[in-house]
C-alpha cells in the first residue's frame, strides 16, 4: 500500500467524440468510486458536464475545466494531491499527462504518478520505442515506416508492396488513416494524414489484408501478476477499425493452442512495457492461424476494456485503480464473486457480441465505407447462448427500423451487394444476409470479405429458419427453433407473412418465453450473485433467492448516437441511485457496454437487454416492478415507455396519455391555444399533398418536422419552395404513420427550462440562453446559464407558461420546454414531459439533485415534501457556458454547418464569474486555443454581410488582423477597415491546411451546398483543426469575451 | 441423431439429442475450458468420465488442427449446449466423438447441469434414449491401469534422462520435456522400483492421471521406496502420491477443479493462473509433522496446489505446467526440474 498518499488527482476524458466516448464515463467514474471507498480524497478534472464522473457525488474536488497542463499546474497549486491517475481518461489524459512529464512538472509538485508510468506510457505509444521493445521480446510486429512527407511515404512503397495501411501519428480513433492500394491513392490518403497528425507525421505500414484482429484485455500490476480478462475476435477483419467492426467474446475461430499462443505473448508485452493496470493488446492473425503480429497496444483502459469489464462482469477499471495504488491481484478477493482470487481468469458461459452504432442516418451525404478511422458513434452489446442469440439481440439494440431485412438492400443487385462485401460499409452484416438469403454460398463469401467461414454459416442458419418460415408455417417445432436462433416475434412474423400480434400469441400458447440468467464470471462454478441478468432461450432460468422488497424499472437509453448521448445514461444511473436512497430496489435495462449505468454494482438488478418491447416484458412480468421510469433514458425510453404502457405497465411520473398529447403537435398545438400561449403557427399533415396545401395557408420560412424526433433526423429549415419539395419525400418516409409537422420559423433567440413538475406547481433551477439564433439544434448550440438578456417580466411569462402547460398536462417529473422570442414576445417552440440533454449541466451548476427530485416526484413526493419552493431559482453559482463538440473529421464528406439537425457528439462546460471567462474556459474544454490576438478569415453570406464591420472593428480593435473573402472584404475597406482579400477555392483551403488562421468565421446561406466554395472551406478548416463558427451571434460573443478576459488578465497582473 | 437424457445417481434427468455410444456409463464432472475440447477429451485424467462442458458452443474450431494429447479419447462421453457442426470448418468434434465410440449430447442446458453438478456432486451418470430405464453403475474401480502404457517407450536426448511413469501422463508432458532437450522414458505405472533405477534417471517426473490415488496402494509404495534416492517431481494425480508416500491423506473435492485456476506461490506471493483437471486434492491437515511444505495454494479456495518436502527435496504441483489445452505460463517449474536433475546428475 502507498500509505503516504491521501489526495489523488484524476483526469477525465473531456468531451465526448468518435473515437472517445462514454467508456471513459465508466472507467473514469468507476475509478473515482474506488478511490473513495480506499478512503482516498479524490480531485478530478474533465470539462464534460453530461457525465456521472463530473458529479459531485463522485469526487471529493471536481474541476468542470479544460483538459490543458496550464490548468493541471493550478489544480496542483490549489490542492496539492499527492499523486495522478491518468490510464482511466482515455488518450486525452494519457497525452497531458506525458505532456506534464516533459514539463517537469510533477517531479515539482511532488506528484508521484500511479499506474503505469510515463515511461511505460511512451514506449507503447511511440511507435519507434514501441517497435524497440516487442523485438526485444522477440514478439512480431508489422513492417513499416514513418513519413514526415508525401514523398517519403512512396519511397517506403518501393520497398514494401501494396496495399499499405497509414496511420496519422498520436490520433485518436485513427483520424485520417487508410488503406492505399496504389502510388496515387498513397499520396492522397498520406497528405490527409500527415494534415490530421498534431505531430505532422504518419506510418506507412504493410496492410495485412483477410488476417483476423484478435484483442486480448490484460492487467496487470506493480508486482507482476497478471491475467487476460477476456478474449476478443473482430468479426470484421483487419482494415476495419476494432471500433467499427463487429466483436464476438470469448473467441469462437480460435483453436486453444492459437489463443494461448496470443494470450501469452499479451502477457510478455505487458510485463516487457511494465504495465501497473488495464492494457489492451491487438493482433493480426494470419487466415490459417500459424503467424501473428502485434498490431496495437494501449497502456490504459480503453474501449475495449469497458467491453471486457461488461462482457465478463469483471471491473477492469476499478481493478486497475486498486493497483495504481499498489495492490496485488495475488491479494485482492475476485471482483465478481467476491470469493475467491483476483486473479482467476472469468469464465463464460455465453457468448457476447458487440456492435458499432453509426451516425450515417444523420449524415445521408458522409461516406459509409469503413476502414482504419473510425466512424460509430457508440455500440450496444449483447449477451446469448451462442452467436446467433447474441447477435439478433444486438441488432434488436440498434434501434434500427429494421432487424434480419434490410428493405433498401433487397433492391439492390448481387453486384451491389458484393461491393459492400468486399469494400465494407455499416451496411456489411445485411448485405451479407441478402446475399445468403439469394442463394450465395457462405463459403464464397466468407472468402470474398475476408470473414471466418463460421460466422457465414452461422448467418445462414438464420437464413434457412426465414425459409422455413416463409414454407412450412409456424409450427412449435419450428418457432421454438427460431427463438433458439434469436429471431425476434417482428422477424418472425415478417418471415411467416404474420402479424407480429399472431406470432406473440403463438408464442404463449407454446409457452415459448425466455429465460433470465446470471452473469457470475465463473460459468456457475462458484455460487454467487451478481445481479447483472441476461435473457436466453433455450434454456432455464437460474433459481434465485426473491426479494420481495417493491422496485421500480428504469429504462435506459441504448447506444450512444449523436441527439442522443450520455447525458441520458447520467439521468439513468442518477434515477437508479435515487430509487435505492429512497429504498426501492431499483432495476435497470439497457444495452451500452460503455456507459455506468450499465456497472451491475449501480442497480439492484441490472438486465443487459435491447429495448424492446418484446425483451423488456419478460422482465417486467419476472420482477414485477411497482412501476416503470420512462423519463430518464431519452426517447427510447419514452418510446418504449408508452408501448409498455399500452401493455398494462404502470407509467411512473408523467402518464402516457400526457407524454403523448405533449408529442403529438395536433393535441399539444390546441393544448396551448386553449391556454392562451402563443407557439409558432403550424399544422400536422399525414400526406404530401396536405404538406403542399399547409406552406400556402402558412408562408414561408418554415420548419418541417416528422414528430417523435430524435436530434432533429429529417427535420428540415425551408426558407422556399424549392426547399420544401427537396425535402418532401424524406420527411414522410422518417416514420411511417406519423404526421410531418410544418411551422412557421421565427427568428430570434431561443431559451430554455428543465422544469420540476409535481402535477401542480413547477420549480425552474434556472434558465438555459443559446447563443446562437433560432434555426441552429439546441443540442448544437453554445448556450449560457444562467440567461442574460430576459427581463424580469419575460422571465415571470415563461415561469408561468411552464406552470399553466405542466398544470393542465398534468406533468410529474421533468418537462424541458423551449421557447424562441420572436420581435419581442415569447412563442413555445416545444415541450417535452423528459429529463433532457441539459439537465446534468443545470443540475451541476445549480448543486440540485434534479434527476433525484424528479424522481421523488415521479413517486408521489410534493414539493413541500423536497424542500423546494416553486418558481425560478435565483442562481447563486457560478455562470456556465456550454460549447458542443463536433467530431465532423471523422466523417469525410459532412458538412461542418449547425442547422436544425444535430450534429454535435458532446459539449464542453466553462464556469467563471463572468460569461467572457466561462465561454474562454468552454471553447478550451472543448479543445480550441484562442490567442489574445491572432489572424481572422471572414466569409459572410450576403444576408448577415452588414454585421460584417461591427464584428470586424471588435477583433481588430483587439490587435487582431482581418483577411476576409472578396464580398466581405470589399464591404470592410469600404468602411476603413485593414483587411487582406483571400481568393476563395484552391488558394483558401491550401492556407487553410497550412494553418493560416487561428480563427474562421464563416456564415453560410441558406442553400444546402455541397460541393460550393462554402462546404469546401468548412471541411478545410475542420480537418486542419481550425476553430470555424458559423453565426455572428457566436463571433461576436467570443471578441467579447476575449475582450473581457484580456482587460481581466491586465488587471490581475496590476494587482 | 436422437432424443437422449443424461440420467444422474440422484434421479435426475437431463434431457438433450445426441447418439450414444458403446458405453454411456460414468462419473459426471463439468470443465470450464472455452476451447480446446479435443485435447481436452484424450487427456487421461478424464479416463470413465462424462465431461460436461460448460461453455456452450462447442466445436466451432472442428478438431485435429491443435496437437491432440495421448493416443485416444478417454472420456466415456461429453454433454454440451450448443453443438457447432459446420461442414467446411475442418473435421467436425461430434463425428470424431461418434467413431471413437463415445457418446454425446448437444441442447443440454449445461448451465443448469453445472450448477447442480457443483451443489450435490460428485455424481455418476448414464446416457439413455429419451424416457429409457436404466441403471447409473457407480463404477470407482482405479482407471490408472487402463490409460497407462503396456511398455516402456523412449525417446533420445542430449539432456538429463527423465523417466515418467506414466499414470496417464498427457503427451504434452513427453514433448515439453523433450522441447528441452531431455531423454525421455515413459514406463507403465507398476514399475517395480529396482527396474526403474536400472534406468538411471537423473529424475523421475509422477505424470498425471485419473481417480482416487488413495487406492493406488501398490504406486505409492513403490514411491516410498525411491525417496531420498532420486530427484521427484509429482504433476496433477503424481503429486499426489508423492504426498501419500511421504505420509499425508487425500480427498474428494465436491466437484473438482477443471479449467483455468489461479494459484499463488506461498513464499513470493506471486501468483498465475494454471490449467487443471483433478478431483481430489491433498488434505491440509494431514501434512503436518511429514516435513511437507506448502509451495503454491489455490487463489480461490486455498487448497494445496504445489508441496515440497523438506528431507528429500521431492516436490510436486497439483496444476498441469504443460498446459494444452490451458494457460502456459507456468510452464518455467519444468525448467526448475531439470536444473534439479543436472544437478543431482554431477
Amino acid at each position: 500500500m502507498k500509505t503516504d498518499l491521501s489526495s489523488i488527482l484524476v483526469l477525465g476524458s473531456g468531451p465526448i467524440r468518435i473515437g472517445q466516448a462514454a467508456e471513459f464515463d465508466y472507467s473514469g467514474s468507476q475509478a473515482c468510486r474506488t478511490l473513495k471507498e480506499e478512503g482516498y480524497r479524490v480531485v478530478l478534472l474533465n470539462s464534460n458536464p453530461a457525465t456521472i464522473q463530473t458529479d459531485f457525488d463522485l469526487a471529493d474536488v471536481v474541476y468542470l475545466r479544460p483538459l490543458t497542463a496550464g490548468v493541471v499546474e493550478e489544480i496542483l497549486q490549489e490542492q496539492h494531491p499527492q499523486g495522478v491517475i491518468a490510464t482511466l481518461g482515455g488518450q486525452t489524459a494519457l497525452n497531458l499527462l506525458v505532456e506534464l512529464d516533459g514539463k517537469g512538472i510533477w517531479e515539482r509538485y511532488g506528484v508521484r504518478v500511479l499506474g503505469t508510468s510515463v515511461e511505460a506510457v511512451r514506449r507503447s505509444e511511440g511507435r519507434l520505442s514501441f517497435r524497440e521493445v516487442l523485438s526485444e521480446l522477440g514478439e512480431p510486429v508489422v513492417e513499416s515506416a514513418y513519413a514526415s512527407s508525401v514523398d517519403e511515404a512512396l519511397a517506403f512503397a518501393s520497398v514494401c508492396p501494396f496495399p499499405l495501411v497509414v496511420r496519422p501519428d498520436y490520433t485518436l480513433g485513427g483520424t485520417g488513416g487508410g488503406v492505399a492500394r496504389s502510388a496515387a491513392e498513397l499520396a492522397i490518403i498520406a497528405r490527409e494524414g500527415l494534415a490530421a497528425s498534431p505531430v505532422g507525421r504518419v506510418l506507412v505500414e504493410r496492410y495485412l489484408e483477410g488476417w483476423r484482429e484478435i484483442e486480448a484485455e490484460v492487467i496487470r500490476d506493480a508486482f507482476g501478476n497478471a491475467l487476460a480478462v477476456c478474449s476478443m475476435e473482430n468479426v470484421d477483419g483487419m482494415g476495419i477499425h476494432t471500433g467499427d467492426s463487429i466483436v464476438v467474446a470469448p473467441t469462437l475461430t480460435l483453436t486453444d493452442s492459437q489463443w494461448q499462443r496470443l494470450r501469452s505473448s499479451a502477457l510478455r508485452i505487458v510485463e516487457g512495457l511494465g504495465i501497473e493496470g488495464a492494457c489492451n493488446v491487438q493482433f493480426a492473425l494470419s487466415p490459417d492461424g500459424s503467424d501473428y503480429a502485434v498490431i496495437e497496444v494501449n497502456p490504459r483502459a480503453s474501449r475495449s476494456s469497458a467491453l471486457a469489464s461488461k462482457a465478463t462482469g469483471y471491473p477492469i477499471a476499478r481493478m486497475a485503480a486498486r493497483i495504481a495504488l499498489g495492490q496485488s491481484l495475488a491479494e485482492m478477493a475476485n471482483p465478481v464473486t467476491g470469493r475467491g482470487s483476483a486473479l482467476a481468469e472469468p469464465i463464460l458461459d455465453y457468448v457476447v457480441v458487440k456492435f458499432p452504432r453509426w451516425p450515417f442516418d444523420r449524415f445521408p451525404k458522409a461516406q459509409g465505407r469503413l476502414g482504419t478511422r473510425m466512424k460509430s458513434t457508440g455500440e450496444v452489446m449483447a449477451l446469448g447462448l451462442h452467436f446467433n442469440q447474441a447477435l439478433q439481440k444486438a441488432l434488436r439494440s440498434l434501434e434500427l427500423p429494421f432487424g434480419l431485412f434490410d428493405s433498401l438492400l433487397a433492391s439492390r443487385d448481387d453486384g451491389e451487394l458484393l461491393e459492400s462485401v468486399v469494400h465494407p460499409d455499416h451496411r456489411r452484416l445485411w448485405a451479407f444476409l441478402e446475399l445468403l438469403r439469394r442463394g450465395n454460398s457462405a463459403e464464397d463469401l466468407a472468402r470474398r470479405g475476408a470473414v471466418h467461414p463460421f460466422f457465414l454459416h452461422e448467418l445462414d442458419r438464420l437464413i434457412v429458419i426465414e425459409r422455413r418460415l416463409a414454407g412450412e408455417g409456424l409450427t412449435e417445432s419450428l418457432l421454438r427453433e427460431a427463438k433458439f436462433q434469436g429471431f425476434s416475434d417482428d422477424d418472425v412474423a415478417r418471415s411467416a407473412g404474420l402479424s407480429v400480434e399472431a406470432v406473440r400469441a403463438e408464442r404463449k400458447r407454446f409457452g415459448l418465453e425466455r429465460s433470465f440468467r446470471e452473469v457470475d464470471g465463473c460459468s456457475g462454478e462458484t455460487l454467487t450473485r451478481t445481479g447483472y441478468y441476461y435473457g436466453v432461450f433455450g434454456a432455464a432460468s437460474d433459481e434465485a433467492d426473491r426479494d420481495d422488497r417493491p422496485s421500480v424499472l428504469v429504462l435506459g437509453s441504448g447506444p450512444i448516437r449523436i441527439g442522443q448521448g450520455i447525458e441520458f445514461d447520467f439521468c439513468c444511473v442518477k434515477a437508479a441511485l435515487a430509487l435505492r436512497r429512497i429504498g426501492l430496489r431499483a432495476l435497470v435495462v439497457n444495452n451500452n457496454p460503455e456507459t455506468v449505468s450499465t456497472d451491475h454494482d449501480l442497480s439492484d438488478s441490472l438486465y443487459f437487454e435491447p429495448l424492446t418491447l418484446e425483451d423488456v416484458l419478460p422482465i417486467i412480468e419476472r420482477e414485477r416492478p411497482l412501476g416503470v421510469l420512462a423519463a430518464f433514458g431519452g426517447q427510447t425510453a419514452l418510446k418504449l415507455g408508452l408501448e409498455l404502457e399500452k401493455e398494462g405497465v404502470t407509467l411512473l411520473g408523467t402518464p402516457g396519455d400526457v407524454i403523448r398529447s405533449a408529442e403529438d403537435r395536433g393535441l399539444f398545438s390546441r393544448l396551448l391555444d386553449d391556454l392562451g400561449i402563443l407557439q409558432p403557427p403550424g399544422q400536422a399533415a399525414t400526406t404530401p399533398e396536405e404538406a403542399l396545401h399547409a406552406t400556402a395557408l402558412l408562408g414561408y420560412p418554415l420548419m418541417v418536422r416528422p414528430s417523435f424526433v430524435i436530434g432533429g433526423v429529417a427535420m428540415r429549415l425551408c426558407f422556399n419552395e424549392r426547399d420544401f419539395e427537396e425535402i418532401l419525400d424524406l420527411a414522410f418516409s422518417a416514420e411511417k404513420g406519423q404526421s410531418v409537422l410544418i411551422d412557421r420559423f421565427l427568428q430570434g433567440r431561443e431559451f430554455e427550462v428543465d422544469a420540476l413538475c409535481d402535477g401542480e406547481e413547477v420549480f425552474l433551477p434556472g434558465i438555459f440562453e443559446h447563443l446562437e439564433p433560432a434555426g441552429v439544434h439546441s443540442g448544437d448550440s453554445m448556450a449560457l446559464f444562467p440567461d442574460i438578456s430576459l427581463t424580469a417580466s419575460q422571465r415571470r411569462e415563461i415561469v408561468e407558461t411552464v406552470q399553466a402547460i405542466s398544470a393542465s398536462l398534468g406533468v410529474k417529473g421533468l418537462m424541458n420546454v423551449q421557447f424562441v422570442l420572436h420581435e419581442e414576445r415569447l412563442y413555445v417552440i416545444e415541450a417535452n414531459p423528459r429529463a433532457s440533454r441539459t439537465v446534468p449541466i443545470a443540475a451541476k451548476l445549480t448543486g440540485l439533485p434534479l434527476v433525484e427530485m424528479a424522481v421523488r416526484l415521479s413517486c408521489g413526493q410534493s414539493f413541500a415534501d423536497l424542500g423546494l419552493a416553486p418558481g425560478l431559482q435565483e442562481h447563486r453559482g457560478p455562470r456556465g457556458v456550454k460549447v458542443p463538440v463536433f467530431s465532423t473529421e471523422k466523417l469525410p464528406g459532412v458538412d461542418a454547418q449547425g442547422g436544425v439537425r444535430m450534429q454535435s457528439t458532446g459539449e464542453a462546460l466553462g464556469l467563471g464569474d463572468c460569461i467572457g471567462m466561462a465561454l474562454m474556459e468552454a471553447l478550451a474544454g472543448a479543445g480550441w486555443t484562442i490567442p489574445p490576438r491572432g489572424r481572422l478569415l471572414l466569409s459572410l453570406t450576403d444576408r448577415v454581410k452588414h454585421q460584417a464591420p461591427a464584428l470586424a472593428a471588435a477583433f481588430s480593435a483587439l490587435g487582431w488582423e482581418l483577411e476576409a473573402t472578396e464580398g466581405t472584404a470589399s464591404l470592410l475597406s469600404r468602411w476603413g477597415l485593414p483587411v487582406a482579400v483571400v481568393e476563395k477555392g484552391e488558394p483558401l483551403v491550401e492556407a487553410m491546411k497550412e494553418r493560416r488562421w487561428d480563427l474562421v468565421v464563416n456564415v453560410p446561406g441558406e442553400h444546402i451546398e455541397t460541393i460550393s466554395d462554402g462546404f469546401r472551406l468548412r471541411r478545410a478548416a475542420v480537418e486542419s483543426s481550425t476553430l470555424c463558427l458559423h453565426t455572428v451571434e457566436t463571433a461576436s460573443a467570443l471578441a467579447v469575451a476575449l475582450a473581457a478576459t484580456v482587460q481581466g488578465a491586465q488587471k490581475k497582473e496590476a494587482l | 441423431m436422437e432424443a437422449l437424457e443424461l440420467l444422474l445417481s440422484d434421479g435426475t434427468r437431463w434431457p438433450g439429442v445426441g447418439r450414444l455410444g458403446a458405453c454411456d456409463s460414468g462419473e459426471v464432472v463439468f470443465t470450464t475450458l472455452a476451447g480446446g475440447f479435443p485435447q481436452a477429451l484424450r487427456d487421461p485424467s478424464f479416463a470413465g468420465q462424462i465431461v460436461v462442458f460448460s461453455f456452450p458452443m462447442v466445436g466451432c474450431c472442428g478438431v485435429g488442427a491443435d496437437p491432440l494429447e495421448s493416443s485416444g479419447i478417454r472420456a466415456r462421453g461429453i454433454v454440451a449446449a450448443v453443438p457447432c457442426r459446420d461442414e467446411g470448418l475442418g473435421p467436425d468434434l461430434f463425428g470424431w466423438v461418434e467413431r471413437e465410440g463415445l457418446f454425446w449430447m448437444g441442447g443440454v442446458d449445461t448451465r443448469r447441469l453445472v450448477r447442480h453438478l457443483r451443489r450435490r456432486g460428485p455424481l455418476f451418470g448414464r446416457a439413455l434414449p429419451a424416457g429409457g430405464e436404466g441403471t447409473v453403475e457407480v463404477d470407482e474401480t482405479p482407471k490408472v491401469s487402463l490409460v497407462s502404457t503396456k511398455v516402456r517407450r523412449s525417446y533420445p536426448g542430449e539432456g538429463p534422462r527423465i523417466v515418467i511413469v506414466d499414470y496417464g501422463v498427457k503427451e504434452g508432458v513427453v514433448r515439453t520435456l523433450q522441447a528441452r532437450g531431455c531423454a525421455v522414458d515413459v514406463v507403465p505405472h507398476d514399475m517395480p522400483g529396482g527396474a526403474l533405477l536400472a534406468l538411471r534417471p537423473d529424475g523421475v517426473l509422477l505424470g498425471g492421471g485419473p481417480g482416487d490415488p488413495a487406492l493406488l496402494a501398490g504406486e505409492i509404495s513403490v514411491v516410498r521406496g525411491l525417496l531420498g534416492k532420486v530427484p521427484f517431481f509429482g504433476v496433477g494425480l503424481g503429486m499426489q502420491l508423492l504426498a501419500l508416500a511421504l505420509g499425508a491423506r487425500t480427498e474428494r473435492l465436491p466437484f473438482g477443479h477443471r479449467g483455468g485456476q489461479p494459484v499463488i506461490d506461498v513464499e513470493s506471493k506471486r501468483g498465475f493462473v494454471t490449467s487443471q483437471n483433478h478431483g481430489y486434492v491433498l488434505r491440509d491437515d494431514s501434512i503436518k509433522g511429514k516435513g511437507i511444505v506448502v509451495t503454491f495454494r489455490n487463489g480461490d479456495d486455498g487448497t494445496i496446489e504445489g508441496i515440497r518436502h523438506a528431507g528429500t527435496g521431492v516436490w510436486g504441483v497439483q496444476f498441469h505446467p504443460e498446459a494444452a489445452p490451458g494457460p502456459q505460463e507456468s510452464g518455467r517449474l519444468f525448467d526448475s526440474f531439470i536444473d534439479q536433475c543436472r544437478e543431482a546428475g554431477r
